[in-house]
């Protein structure tokens, strides 16, 4: 960078804490000893490592043995309860849309899932919980009633519930609508 | 630390997906505060670059004093019960902004590192206050208020005069926030910053509904650790015409935040070093109230000053 007070102009930088990104993915990063990219799912102060971008996304369960052994060196565990149950094929087109990219240091790049995705993730684990699942979240995205009816078509097409969760699935999409 | 890099997207509206900072002056005057950045980096290490050469001049406390007692004049007539008038010293000579960056990633946890570089300008902090977080239908709130040194913990505790400003704050947020939700509040509690310490109180509202950031934000700042009590149009503009005699840096106590998919922080920018050019500027505020005296404002201005400078500048 330019010194300050010198002629030369600086490039522009905006900085801020990294408690806001995941910072538990320093260390992870400080592991690996080859490209890695991962798409986590950011929920509040936790995580969750959804998919493994190559040439394609990539299921995430099971993570590839590169990763497994740097969150093993790192000391921490890796969440991919989602990726286990949901196989990636299910996810639609829009689920990879608007993600954030960020970069940790030489080895590790990290898509953070967006809104596009998040929507499907957080109506399928409200319906999972079933009643007095916290909806915060989901209200949070104020999702518009096309983006209401693409998650319905999507748990509707890949038939992730069985009929006895009929009741709660119309409850948390009337909630929300 | 995260930096997000230019070029930036300016936007008069928070994007509704996406990542997107938030950078505007004290008076929220900004028309397009909310900035997307070109790609954004987790920063562990920077090296420093050269030396700082920086003249700091002497301060004058006769700009300050007057300040002062046009304050208290005020409080006396009943116009206000407390405002911030904002000190700054300054300094000419050159740095390179990495040195001033290598001293932002060794910061204890409860400093938070803030800033902007821009093309000739820009200014770096290191705040311990938060001015919200908003997620998951939860606000979480902080008042940071009442100041001394470290080893004046004891005697702090039980200071009237530091107790009253902090409950300003404290009692102050929690009236703003009351009608959005359920507000619990915690003990007041002392925050131990290595040479200064503060009265610190964390608040928490459970909101009955979703709330828009920008209206958020446009109801919190400045609170009254940062602006005037009762914050009005005449007592903001009182305020804006005190930090302009003094030579305060417009950015100096703004919200500075990050926004991701609708979760928002936004930090207030305090402890912080400005510049443009070759000219360096190291504001430092100090709430004036009632019970407020001259010489024990100048001395914690000083105090806060020091604190910053033996972060970005220890040689000075």
């Amino acid at each position: 960078m330019a010194r300050i007070g010198a002629e030369a102009e600086c490039g522009k930088w905006l900085i801020f804490p990294i408690k806001v990104m995941i910072p538990e993915l320093q260390k992870l990063a400080k592991e690996l000893e080859e490209p890695t990219h991962l798409v986590v799912w950011k929920r509040g102060d936790r995580f969750e490592v959804v998919a493994v971008k190559g040439d394609v996304f990539e299921d995430a369960f099971p993570l590839p043995m590169n990763v497994q052994s740097a969150a093993a060196e790192a000391e921490m565990i890796l969440d991919t309860t989602t990726a286990a149950r949901l196989e990636i094929e299910q996810m639609p087109e829009d689920f990879w849309e608007s993600l954030v990219e960020v970069c940790y240091g030489e080895f590790l790049q990290v898509s953070i899932l967006g809104r596009a995705g998040q929507k499907y993730l957080q109506v399928y684990h409200a319906v999972k919980a079933g009643e007095g699942h916290d909806l915060a979240p989901l209200e949070q995205l104020a999702l518009t009633e096309g983006e209401l009816l693409k998650v319905a078509k999507w748990i509707r097409e890949h038939a992730l519930f069985d009929h006895k969760k009929g009741a709660i699935i119309m409850e948390v999409l009337t909630r929300l609508s | 630390m995260l930096v997000g890099y230019g070029p930036f997207s300016a936007f008069s509206e928070p994007p509704q997906e996406g990542v997107a900072f938030y950078r505007n002056d004290f008076a929220l005057s900004e028309a397009k505060p909310w900035l997307v950045p070109n790609r954004l980096e987790v920063l562990e290490k920077r090296p420093a670059v050269g030396e700082i050469q920086i003249e700091w001049g002497e301060l004058d406390p006769s700009g300050f004093a007057e300040v002062f007692r046009e304050v208290s004049e005020a409080i006396n007539q009943g116009v206000i019960e407390k405002s911030v008038p904002v000190v700054t010293a300054k300094g000419k000579g050159s740095c390179d902004p990495d040195t001033l960056l290598a001293s932002l990633l060794k910061l204890p946890k409860a400093l938070r590192p803030y800033g902007w570089i821009g093309e000739g300008e820009g200014f770096l902090g290191a705040t311990p206050e938060v001015l919200f977080r908003s997620f998951d239908g939860r606000i979480y709130t902080m008042a940071l208020a009442g100041t001394a040194r470290s080893d004046e913990q004891i005697l702090f505790a039980v200071d009237d005069k530091e107790i009253r400003e902090h409950e300003f704050v404290a009692q102050t947020l929690i009236a703003k926030l009351s009608d959005l939700g359920m507000v619990i509040r915690s003990a007041r509690d002392i925050l131990d910053l290595g040479k200064l310490i503060h009265f610190q109180t964390l608040i928490k509202v459970e909101l009955y509904q979703y709330q828009e950031t920008k209206a958020l934000i446009e109801r919190l700042h400045p609170t009254p650790a940062l602006g005037p009590l009762p914050r009005t149009t005449e007592t903001m503009d009182q305020l804006k015409d005190w930090r302009e005699r003094l030579d305060c840096p417009l950015e100096f106590g703004a919200p500075f935040g990050f926004l991701r998919d609708g979760e928002f922080e936004a930090l207030v920018a305090i402890r912080m070093v400005a510049w443009k050019g070759d000219e360096f500027s190291l504001p430092s505020g100090c709430g004036v109230i009632q019970e407020s005296r001259l010489v024990n404002e100048w001395r914690e201005l000083a105090l806060k000053r020091s604190a910053v400078s033996g972060l970005f500048f220890p040689s000075k």
